[in-house]
C-alpha cells in the first residue's frame, strides 16, 4: 500500500486539518442561511469553490444561480465580487478591460474589466457571442488574461460561477467544448420543496437575507482552505479509480468528444475539497461517485443518435460508474 | 443511483429454465420449451455478455412486442373461438424471451421499470433534456417471468394431477428463493403457497368453466350450447333471446335452391329443456338397420366415459388424383362421376368435433384438411369434423339423393315423451307420479287435436297448418306469470301460452308426433334467409333453427330380413313446425356496422383458407421461414459484433495490494440478505441496505463505516487503538446479526440450511 502523501511535505496536521474543518463548515452554514433547501449542491459548489475550479450553474429562472454566487461573495470578508450580466453585444474588451490613453501621462493606462476580481457572476453566459466568451478563456483556465500584448495576473483567488438556462435557446450561443471543459463542474439547484419554499418566502418577508448578511471567513482564511484541500489524502487507488471513471468515456460508443485529462485533474481536486467539507482528510470513492457525473458530464459531446434518444452526458457517466469497479 | 429503488432479487439457476420445460411439456411444446430453457440457463455456462443499456432494453421489450402482435395475429388468425385470447397468452413466455435474455446476459444487473412505458419512458427523457436528474426504478425482471410462464402454463386444458403437482413445486420453489432469509422464511413460503393453492384452485375452476363455455363449438347468447351430442335449448328461460348477428359459415350453391335448410345435429332424447342423441342399437338380422356399411367405428370406440361417442363411425375417405382429401358415406360413391352431383362450397370456422352443416342429402365432402383426423357420422345422421388441422375451413359437399346414414326409428326413443311433459304433475312422497289435474299435457293435446291414428304426412299438416300457423305466435321474447317450469314448459306452450321461438315448436312437434306413434327427432342447424352477392347464403347466428325429422312409413320389425330393402319401411323427411314468417317476425336487428364487421370477417376467413389451402400453406411457411432466419442471423450479427466478456477487463482493475478490514467479514452474511455487491456500487451503499432490516443497527454500522474508510482508504491508516474498537464493533454487529436474523456466525442460515 501506499505511505506516499500522509507524511509529507505539506502534509496537513490533526490541528489544522480541524482548523481547516471548521472554517469549511462555517462556510457552509453562512451560505446555507442564504441559499434554502440545497444543502447537498451548495456543499458541492463550495467544494468546486475550494478546490480552486469554476462552476457552471445550468438551471431554470428563479431558483437562486445568481443569490448562490452573490451568497459565496458575501461569505468571503473582503472577496471582490463582480457581474457581467452577458448580452449578444457584449464585448471582450467589456469583460477583460481596455487601454486607454491618458493625455497626462501620454500613455496607454489598462483600465482592468470586471474580470480582475475574486468571485465573478457570468450571468447568462451563453448569451453572448462567442468571442466574448473566449475572452474569459485564459483567465480561467490560468488564472492571468493578455491585454493589448500585455500579461495581467489574477490575486490568487478567482471564482468563476456563470450561469445559463437551459430551457431558452433563441438568441443564445452554446459555449464551446473548450470553454465547457474549462468549468470544473457543472450543477443545477433544481426547484426546493414546498416547506423549503415557504421558509424561502418567509426569510424574504421584509428584506433579503443577504442584506443582513455577514461573512463567515475572511479571503485569507478562503485560501488557506484552498490550501489545505490539497492536502487532503488521496490513494493511488482512488487516483486510479478516478482516471478509470474519466477514461470510461472515451471507450463509449455515445461519446463523440470525451473527457480530456483536465476532467481527471478536477475530479481529485474536487473530491479533496469535498472531503474537507466531510470531515475527512482523505478521499473515499463514495465521494469520487457523488461527483463524477457533475464534473464530468458536461465536458461531454454525445453522438446525435443518442442525443434525439434522450441521453445525455448526465445518463451515460451514471452507467459508467455503474459497470466500472469502483473499490471497496 | 444512489436513493432510487431497486429490487435486485434474482432467480436462481435452473429455475427459469425448469419453468420453461414445464410450460413446454403441459402445452405440447417440449422441443420449444427445451430451446428457450437452454438460451435462458445458457447464461450460467457461457460469460458472454453485453452491455445493453437503457435502449438495448427497451429494443429487446419492442422485439417482445413485435413478436406477441404477430402471435396474436397468428393465433387470431387460426382460432375458432374466442378463446385465441386463452391460446395466445400460452405464447407469451416466447414473445416475453427476448426480454428475459437481455436481462440474463446484460452486463448490468437491472433494467429500468419504464422500459415497459412508452409514456414514463418520454417523461423521462423530457426531464432529461430539460437538465432534470432522473433516476428510473431498476427492476430484475427474472420472477415476474417466472409468473408470466406459470400463468402461460395455467392456459393449457391439462387438468392432470402432474400438473398441478408440477405448478406447485415451481411455485414454492419461486416463493422460497424470492423472500428474504430469515426464521420466518419457510413459515412465509407455506402460508403463501396455501394462498396461492386456494386461490389458484378457484382460478383454475373458472378458468375451466370459462374455456367450456366460450370453447364450444357453437354458442348462442340467451340460449345454450350445441355439439354433436347435446342441445341446450332456451326452451322455459323468459326474456327475449339474443343471438348473434355473425356469420358463422358460407355456403356457395350452384345451381342454387330456395331456402334450404343446413342440418347440425340431430337428436332423440328430451328431457328438460335439453336434446340428447342417444345411440340407436343395431338392429338384429343381416340388414342391421342401416342402409350403408361404414368403415368402422372413431377412435372413441372403447370410450367408457361417453357410450353416445361409440356410436360413431368413421366416413370413408379416399385421397383423389388431385390431392385432394374426400370422405363419402358409401364407398361406392367415389366411383360415381361428381360432375353428376350438385355442388356446396362451404367455409367457416371449425373446432375439434364440429358438426358440419350439410343438407340432409349430403354424399360426399372433399377438400378437408384433417390430416390427424377424419369426419365421423353418429346413427342419426350428425357428421362431425374431428379434429381439423386449421381453425377455417373451406370443403366441398356434393349432395343429391336418398340420406345415407340415418338409423331407421327406434320405438324405445323415437317415440319417448317425457311424463312431465306427457301429463304434468309432480312426484309423491313414494316417488309415485301425480298427475295434476288443471294442466293440460301433450296427451290432452294430441287427442285434442285429433293427431292419434294419422298418418305422418296428415298429423304433420294438421299440426301446422290447423293450429301452429293459426293459433300459436312466433316470437323472440317470452314472458309467463308463472315460475319457469323446464320440465313441462312445452306443454304450457302447446296448452297456455301458444308463444314461441323455433325450439318450442320443434320441440312440441316433435313430442305431439311421438305421443301420436310417429317416430321424429329434433333437428339443429341454419335456414338459408339470406344470400350475399356472390349468391353464398350466409349462415348467422340468428339464422340458427330447430325443426323435425319425421319418419314417413312403418315402424321396421326387430330383426330386419336380409336383403330387405330399407326404403321400403319408409323416409326421414324434415318437418319445419315453425311459421315461415318467422325471420320477418324477428326482424333483420342488423346495426350499421353489421356490413363492415360481415366485410372484416369474409376478408379474414378468405385469407385463411388462402393460406391454409395446400398449394399455398408450404410457400408461406417457407417465407416465414426465411424472414425468420434473416431476422436472427441479423439479430446475431448483431449483438456477437457487441459482445463482451463476463470478466471482461473493464479497462480498469486496481492490481495493488487491497487492504482487508473486520467489516469485509460480515460480507458472507449481508450477501444472504442484500444479495451480491454490483462492481460499480460503493461498500458503504451497499452495507448500509442491512438498515433495510435491522434499523436498530444504524448508529453502530455508521460508526464502523468510518472506521472502514480510514482503514481502508487513508494512506495514514486506522491508529492501532481505533483497529481494536473497530474489531470490537464489527463483532457486535455479527452478534446481532446472527441473533435477530437466525444467521450462524459462518454467514449460513440456520433455517435454510443455506
Amino acid at each position: 500500500m501506499d505511505e506516499e502523501q500522509h507524511d509529507g511535505p505539506g502534509a496537513l496536521s490533526r490541528g489544522g486539518f480541524e482548523q481547516a474543518f471548521k472554517a469549511a463548515r462555517r462556510l457552509e452554514e453562512s451560505v446555507g442561511r442564504v441559499v434554502v433547501g440545497h444543502g447537498p449542491v451548495v456543499r458541492r459548489v463550495l467544494g468546486c469553490l475550494v478546490s480552486g475550479g469554476h462552476l457552471l450553474l445550468e438551471d431554470f429562472p428563479g431558483t437562486g444561480k445568481t443569490t448562490l454566487a452573490k451568497a459565496i461573495a458575501a461569505s468571503v470578508g473582503g472577496a471582490e465580487f463582480s457581474r457581467i450580466q452577458f448580452t449578444p453585444d457584449l464585448l471582450p474588451s467589456d469583460v477583460l478591460g481596455v487601454s486607454v490613453y491618458d493625455q497626462k501621462g501620454g500613455e496607454f493606462r489598462f483600465m482592468p474589466g470586471p474580470v480582475f476580481t475574486d468571485i465573478l457572476l457570468a450571468d447568462e453566459i451563453n448569451r453572448a457571442s462567442p468571442r466574448t466568451q473566449s475572452a474569459l478563456l485564459e483567465a480561467m483556465a490560468e488564472g492571468q488574461a493578455t491585454v493589448d500584448g500585455k500579461l495581467y495576473k489574477m490575486d490568487g483567488l478567482f471564482f468563476v460561477v456563470a450561469t445559463q438556462n437551459p430551457v431558452e435557446f433563441r438568441g443564445t450561443y452554446p459555449l464551446p467544448e473548450a470553454q465547457m471543459d474549462r468549468f470544473t463542474m457543472q450543477c443545477a439547484l433544481g426547484y426546493v420543496a414546498a416547506s423549503e419554499e415557504v421558509a424561502i418566502i418567509s426569510s424574504q418577508t421584509h428584506d433579503h437575507p443577504l442584506d443582513r448578511h455577514e461573512p463567515a471567513l475572511t479571503r485569507e482564511e478562503l485560501l488557506g482552505l484552498v490550501a489545505a484541500a490539497r492536502e487532503v489524502r488521496i490513494t493511488e487507488e482512488i487516483k486510479e479509480y478516478i482516471v478509470a471513471v474519466v477514461s470510461a468515456t472515451r471507450g463509449c460508443k455515445e461519446v463523440r468528444l470525451a473527457a480530456s485529462p483536465r476532467a481527471s485533474l478536477a475530479l481529485m481536486r474536487v473530491s479533496q475539497a469535498l472531503s474537507l467539507f466531510e470531515g475527512r482528510d482523505f478521499v473515499v470513492p463514495e465521494t469520487i461517485q457523488q461527483l463524477a457525473v457533475d464534473v464530468i458530464a458536461h465536458r461531454l459531446v454525445v453522438e446525435p443518435e443518442a442525443e434525439y434518444s434522450g441521453r445525455s452526458g448526465r445518463v451515460i457517466v451514471e452507467e459508467l460508474l455503474q459497470n466500472i469497479p469502483v473499490p471497496s | 443511483m444512489k436513493d432510487n429503488f431497486q429490487h435486485f432479487h434474482e432467480p436462481p439457476r435452473i429455475l427459469e429454465g425448469g419453468a420453461l420445460l414445464f410450460w413446454g411439456g403441459v402445452t405440447g411444446h417440449p422441443v420449444i420449451g427445451l430451446l428457450c430453457a437452454l438460451l435462458v440457463e445458457a447464461r450460467s455456462w457461457t460469460d458472454l455478455r453485453w452491455k445493453f443499456g437503457e435502449r438495448g432494453f427497451v429494443r429487446a421489450w419492442y422485439l417482445s412486442i413485435g413478436m406477441g402482435l404477430v402471435a396474436s395475429a397468428w393465433v387470431w388468425l387460426e382460432s375458432a373461438s374466442p378463446i385465441f385470447l386463452f391460446e395466445a397468452l400460452e405464447w407469451v413466455p416466447v414473445c416475453l424471451l427476448p426480454v428475459i435474455l437481455a436481462q440474463n446476459y446484460a452486463t448490468e444487473s437491472t433494467m429500468p421499470l419504464n422500459t415497459f412505458s412508452v409514456v414514463a419512458r418520454r417523461k423521462m427523457l423530457i426531464d432529461r433534456k430539460a437538465g432534470r436528474d432522473v433516476r428510473p426504478i431498476q427492476v430484475h425482471i427474472g420472477y415476474p417471468y417466472l409468473c408470466f410462464v406459470m400463468v402461460a402454463s395455467a392456459m393449457t386444458r391439462i387438468d392432470e394431477i402432474a400438473f398441478f403437482a408440477g405448478a406447485g413445486i415451481l411455485m414454492a420453489a419461486s416463493l422460497f428463493f424470492a423472500s428474504s432469509v430469515s426464521r420466518l422464511r419457510p413459515a412465509r413460503t407455506v402460508i403463501a403457497l396455501f394462498l396461492v393453492f386456494i386461490f389458484g384452485a378457484g382460478g383454475s375452476v373458472g378458468l375451466k368453466a370459462l374455456w367450456l363455455r366460450l370453447d364450444s363449438p357453437y354458442s348462442r347468447t340467451g340460449g345454450g350450447f350445441t355439439s354433436g351430442d347435446l342441445s341446450q335449448t332456451a326452451i322455459g328461460k323468459l326474456g327475449t333471446l339474443k343471438q348473434s348477428k355473425g356469420i358463422r359459415w358460407r355456403v356457395q350453391e350452384a345451381p342454387a335452391e330456395e331456402p334450404r335448410l343446413f342440418r347440425e345435429a340431430v337428436y332423440n332424447h328430451y328431457s328438460d329443456a335439453q336434446w340428447w342423441h342417444r345411440p340407436i342399437p343395431e338392429r338384429g338380422g343381416e340388414g342391421g338397420g342401416r342402409r350403408v356399411e361404414l368403415r368402422g367405428k372413431s377412435k372413441q370406440e372403447s370410450s367408457e366415459v361417453d357410450k353416445r361417442e361409440g356410436d360413431y363411425e368413421l366416413l370413408w375417405d379416399r385421397v383423389s388424383e388431385d390431392g385432394i382429401r374426400e370422405f363419402a358415406f358409401d364407398e361406392k360413391e367415389f366411383a360415381r362421376d361428381p360432375d353428376k352431383r350438385r355442388k356446396l362450397t362451404v367455409k367457416g370456422k371449425v373446432d375439434t368435433k364440429t358438426p358440419l352443416p350439410l343438407p340432409d342429402d349430403a354424399q360426399r365432402l372433399a377438400g378437408l384438411q384433417v390430416t390427424d383426423g377424419g369426419v365421423d357420422v353418429n346413427s342419426l345422421g350428425t357428421v362431425r369434423l374431428e379434429n381439423p388441422d386449421h381453425g377455417v375451413t373451406s370443403f366441398e359437399v356434393f349432395v343429391g339423393g336418398r340420406p345415407l346414414h340415418e338409423a331407421l326409428p327406434d320405438p324405445e326413443r323415437d317415440l319417448q315423451v317425457p311424463l312431465a311433459e306427457r301429463a304434468p304433475g309432480r312426484l309423491d312422497a313414494n316417488e309415485k307420479w301425480v298427475e295434476d289435474p288443471a294442466r293440460k299435457g301433450i296427451r290432452d293435446v294430441c287427442e285434442a287435436w285429433g293427431l292419434r291414428g294419422l298418418s305422418a304426412g296428415a298429423a304433420v299438416q294438421v299440426i301446422r297448418d290447423k293450429f301452429f300457423s293459426r293459433e300459436f305466435t312466433y316470437s323472440m321474447f317470452l314472458r309467463s306469470e308463472h315460475p319457469s317450469q323446464k320440465s313441462s314448459a312445452v306443454a304450457r306452450f302447446l296448452s297456455d301460452t301458444r308463444v314461441g321461438h323455433c325450439e318450442y315448436y320443434a320441440t312440441a312437434a316433435v313430442l305431439l308426433l311421438r305421443e301420436a306413434g310417429i317416430p321424429a327427432r329434433y333437428c339443429v342447424g341454419y335456414s338459408g334467409q339470406e344470400k350475399n352477392d356472390d349468391g353464398e347464403w350466409l349462415l348467422r347466428g340468428s339464422h340458427a333453427h330447430a325443426w323435425c325429422r319425421v319418419w314417413h312409413g312403418t315402424i321396421p320389425p326387430d330383426e330386419i330380413p336380409d336383403g330387405k330393402d330399407l326404403s321400403s319401411y319408409g323416409r326421414w323427411k324434415d318437418f319445419d313446425a315453425t311459421t315461415p314468417r318467422w325471420p320477418e317476425l324477428e326482424g333483420s336487428g342488423k346495426k350499421w356496422s353489421q356490413q363492415l364487421v360481415d366485410w372484416w370477417h369474409n376478408i379474414r376467413e378468405d385469407a385463411l383458407i388462402w393460406r391454409t389451402s395446400p398449394g399455398n400453406a408450404g410457400k408461406i411457411n417457407w417465407v416465414l421461414l426465411i424472414a425468420g432466419t434473416f431476422l436472427v442471423v441479423y439479430l446475431t450479427m448483431r449483438l456477437w459484433k457487441d459482445r463482451t466478456r463476463q470478466d471482461s477487463d473493464p479497462g480498469y482493475r486496481w492490481k495493488g495490494e487491497t487492504r482487508h478490514t473486520a467489516l469485509h467479514e460480515l460480507i458472507p452474511s449481508a450477501e444472504k440478505l442484500l444479495g451480491p455487491r454490483g462492481e460499480g456500487r460503493t461498500f458503504s451503499e451497499w452495507i448500509l441496505g442491512l438498515l433495510r432490516f435491522f434499523p436498530g443497527l444504524a448508529p453502530d454500522l455508521h460508526q464502523a463505516l468510518g472506521f472502514y474508510w480510514r482503514a481502508r482508504f487513508d494512506p495514514a491508516g486506522l491508529p492501532q487503538d481505533e483497529t481494536a474498537k473497530f474489531e470490537v464493533l464489527v463483532e457486535e454487529i455479527r452478534r446481532r446479526l446472527s441473533t435477530e436474523n437466525g444467521l450462524s456466525t459462518e454467514g449460513e442460515s440456520v433455517i435454510s440450511g443455506g
